[in-house]
């Protein structure tokens, strides 16, 4: 008989290595939804009308401004809408369309931190477009962000809206934002968003005064 | 060196595979590719102030003396402070070197005059003045305490996903008085580590610990309704990336040539092992936490085997560059490191180690809810430290505690099976019998009677009247892996291998961390000379409990039998190095040298130890394995 270390027979041995040898003896947080501007739930330029069936009256506008633009969903479903001027200044306002699930397309999610502009449409399942029905199942859920153009060729601001299908099948807003700067792509937000509130949760003395109430 | 020693209490490496998630920071991930990591065994109950006296001193309860967060003094009752401890701490022996330590949120009130500087949890809680060290300290660092009232709602954020239906409901207050409580400690510690010269920061995050019993049921898959899961599933993923971060803040201060050792001394119940919704705190807590290190020596890559909460002393001051000290139960977790080497940069010998002493309370005595009565608070902690001395297998120290405790309470039910639990170790069966059957009259079928009237059974080899018993508390219990485990055992002394598999099979299915169970599966596999798959689960039952003396002695046994003879007498000598009088491993060793390796006089030493106990051993039957 030897001593060798050799098995006839196979078994793992990693482990069996490493248990031989016992018997030898500034704030982290990086501003990522800078380019964010987020509109005050007071102010959202997105509502939900309830007349029988669910659609939204998008209503773009600067914050506490006039309105620029005033569309309408009109209903399709009992959760959605299809996205339709209000005054029929076609191609001027415009919500992603994707004809993945359904051929004749329906307006479709992107998720967090995803970057929204014109090269989202994809020429073979993704367009922009301005007359598509919610896909209800498409926004069950959280973080489910609806992204939206609108502007004259060339001179077009990007946003989203954040939906979410409640528990009892209702429709509703979480947050909506748009880029303020014509031709800038505006991003979902993302993890990062959550990791910048962490952040300076985590980040210490440098950061405590970030946390305080301002009020 | 320097060393950052952080503990996180209910942290456990499969709570952070399962909803820690992916993140940029991603310190957990890091420890584990550039560092080593593993399992961590406390003990129970899991209270803060004995457990934590345990990581910093080396020793269990009943050598420090720490068994709750009261104390009784003379006929005072006083809050436990850190330097009750009847052992030195970490902190006195970097002293003893004449370096400072940054003590942050460590159990204990009053803050320890330390060398260094000292924060107590009542500076957080209450603010304190007698939480800090150095009252010079108070301006400073009262402008870094935040309060829940205080906060930013936007802090929250991360953790709700409904920010407004959240705002309103009593589960947001406790949320944001522990994520404020959370920044305090991390303000405090950052602060600290940038004006203070340290070498060693101790410090606590308790954030786990405190929101667990209250979201974890809300985790995926949701115990508790679906609408109410919605809005707290984000608050432990949250909790967790928030410590994350915390530690990757605290190492990117520390800079490359500071030593980490994360850990935790309980873990928290999720999946199907958690408790209902509502459940007490200690309902949530599992057995094991974690262990990580990382830093200059630290092996990458490296998985460490079960740790015992005595091996983080012997550890922490390998990390400092101190020799191994000498007398302590645990061991220092040598397999983490790159080398075996023995540097004893700060030599603990030299000048006796002076102990920190508490500061003066000048304010109320307490700062903690109302104490207990005197004589309730005596009773449960002569019951904790009785407790304390059977799990670290003193039953003779037990034994008068706990006949004095049932003297005093006869109808106590707990101290009457503990003491059958200690005079059955002591083996005094038919007295422990006793004691257990008269839990079983009327109807009563106390669980934890049978076990230990099955126990009885299996120690006079009448495995089908241990089956009984087992089968009886299996019915009030049937998920405790520890009933399983045991008919497991007592079908292997029938030899019904094929029924003892299924035994620890079910226990493994209810508590995949259960040592004895795959210990168990070894002995199992030996029966039926699966001999490699004995090894395989020897390996695991040491990989969760390192002090798991009988998986060594079966590896052994299992490797003798593969005719890999080194490694099999590196099993048995591993199994003598926790239980030198086990006398099995002593026959294996004195056949292996004399058949194999040829060291007689080796093989004549073990064999001498066996000629002295065959006497007392005859009738056990333990008879080396045919190799």
């Amino acid at each position: 008989m030897s001593t060798d270390n050799t098995s006839r027979r196979g078994f793992t041995t990693g482990r069996m290595t490493t248990y031989l040898s016992l018997s030898a003896a500034s704030v982290i947080a990086t501003d990522a939804a800078a380019e964010v501007v987020h509109i005050p739930a007071g102010n959202l330029p997105v509502e939900i009308i309830n007349n029988d069936q669910l659609f939204l009256r998008f209503s773009l506008r600067a914050p506490g401004g006039e309105n620029l633009y005033d569309f309408e969903f009109a209903p399709e479903t009992a959760y959605g809408g299809t996205f339709m001027p209000f005054s029929g200044n076609q191609g001027t306002a415009q919500i992603l369309v994707s004809t993945e699930n359904r051929p004749a397309g329906v307006a479709t999610s992107v998720g967090p931190g995803t970057t929204i502009d014109d090269s989202l449409a994809d020429p073979n399942d993704r367009f922009w477009s301005n007359g598509y029905a919610i896909d209800p199942d498409d926004f069950d859920g959280s973080r489910h962000y609806l992204p939206v153009r609108f502007g004259p060729q060339d001179n077009r601001n990007y946003g989203f809206i954040e939906l979410e299908i409640t528990p009892d099948r209702s429709l509703r807003i979480l947050d909506a934002a748009w880029e303020t700067l014509p031709e800038v792509p505006i991003t979902t937000p993302s993890s990062a968003l959550d990791d910048a509130a962490l952040s300076a949760l985590a980040g210490g003395d440098e950061a405590v005064d970030s946390l305080r109430r301002q009020d | 060196m320097r060393l950052i020693l952080v503990d996180v209490p209910g942290l456990d490496w499969p709570l952070i595979d399962t909803l820690g998630g992916e993140h940029p920071a991603s310190w957990f991930s890091d420890v584990r590719r550039n560092g080593a990591h593993g399992a961590l065994t406390g003990f129970v109950p899991a209270i803060d102030e004995p457990l934590a006296t345990s990581l910093v001193s080396g020793q269990r309860p009943p050598e420090h003396g720490i068994h709750g967060a009261w104390r009784l003094d003379g006929e005072q009752i006083r809050p436990q402070h850190a330097g009750d401890s009847r052992c030195p701490c970490l902190w006195d022996t970097v002293a003893a070197s004449g370096r400072q330590s940054l003590v942050i949120d460590w159990p204990g009130f009053p803050a320890l005059e330390v060398s260094g500087v000292w924060v107590a949890p009542a500076w957080f809680d209450h603010g304190r003045v007698e939480g800090l060290s150095d009252p010079v300290l108070t301006r400073e660092l009262t402008e870094l305490r935040l309060d829940a009232a205080a906060m930013n709602p936007a802090s929250l954020l991360p953790f709700l996903r409904d920010p407004q239906r959240s705002a309103r409901r009593p589960e947001s207050a406790v949320l944001a008085s522990a994520v404020a409580r959370h920044a305090s400690v991390q303000s405090t510690t950052t602060r600290l580590m940038k004006r203070e010269d340290w070498s060693l920061l101790l410090l606590r995050y308790d954030l786990i610990s405190r929101l667990a019993p209250r979201f974890m049921a809300h985790a995926p898959p949701a115990l508790a309704q679906e609408s109410e899961a919605e809005l707290w599933s984000g608050v432990i993923p949250a909790a967790l990336r928030l410590i994350d971060l915390s530690l990757a803040r605290l190492a990117e201060l520390a800079g490359d040539e500071t030593a980490f050792l994360l850990v935790s001394c309980f873990g928290t119940r999720q999946g199907s092992r958690r408790p209902s919704p509502g459940a007490p705190a200690a309902a949530w807590q599992t057995e094991q936490g974690l262990v990580g290190l990382t830093g200059p020596g630290v092996a990458p890559g490296v998985r460490t085997w079960g740790a015992d909460i005595t091996d983080i002393l012997p550890t922490a001051m390998r990390l400092l560059g101190s020799g191994p000290p000498e007398r302590l139960p645990g061991r220092c977790l040598q397999e983490a490191f790159l080398s075996a080497g023995t540097a004893n940069e700060y030599p603990l010998e030299g000048p006796p180690i002076e102990r920190a002493q508490a500061v003066p309370v000048t304010g109320a005595p307490t700062c903690h809810d109302a104490p207990p009565e005197r004589s309730e608070l005596a009773r449960e902690l002569d019951r904790r430290e009785a407790m304390a001395r059977l799990q670290a297998g003193d039953a003779a120290g037990a034994r008068p505690l706990l006949e004095r405790l049932h003297q005093a309470a006869p109808d106590d039910r707990r101290i009457q099976l503990h003491l059958a639990r200690c005079l059955f170790a002591l083996g005094e069966s038919a007295h422990a019998a006793d004691l257990a059957r008269a839990f079983l009259v009327d109807g009563d079928q106390e669980p934890r009677a049978h076990l230990i009237l099955g126990l009885i059974e299996l120690e006079q080899r009448r495995p089908d009247h241990a089956l009984t018993h087992f089968f009886q508390a299996e019915q009030t219990c049937t998920d405790s892996a520890i009933v399983h485990s045991r008919i497991g055992e007592a079908y292997l002394l029938t030899r019904r291998s094929e029924e003892a598999r299924r035994g620890f099979e079910r226990a493994l299915a209810v508590d995949p961390h259960h040592a004895p169970a795959h210990d168990g599966m070894a002995r199992a596999w030996l029966q039926d000379e699966h001999d490699e798959l004995a090894v395989e689960s020897a390996l695991a039952a040491i990989d969760i409990d390192y002090r798991q003396v009988s998986a060594h002695f079966h590896l052994g046994v299992a490797l003798a039998r593969l005719e890999r003879f080194g490694e099999s007498v590196s099993a048995f000598n591993q199994c003598l190095a926790l239980e030198p009088n086990r006398i099995e491993a002593h026959q294996w060793l004195a056949e292996l040298h004399r058949r194999v390796t040829g060291d007689l006089l080796q093989s004549a030493r073990h064999q001498h130890i066996v000629d002295q106990r065959g006497r007392e051993d005859e009738g056990s039957g333990s008879r080396p394995l045919p190799i």
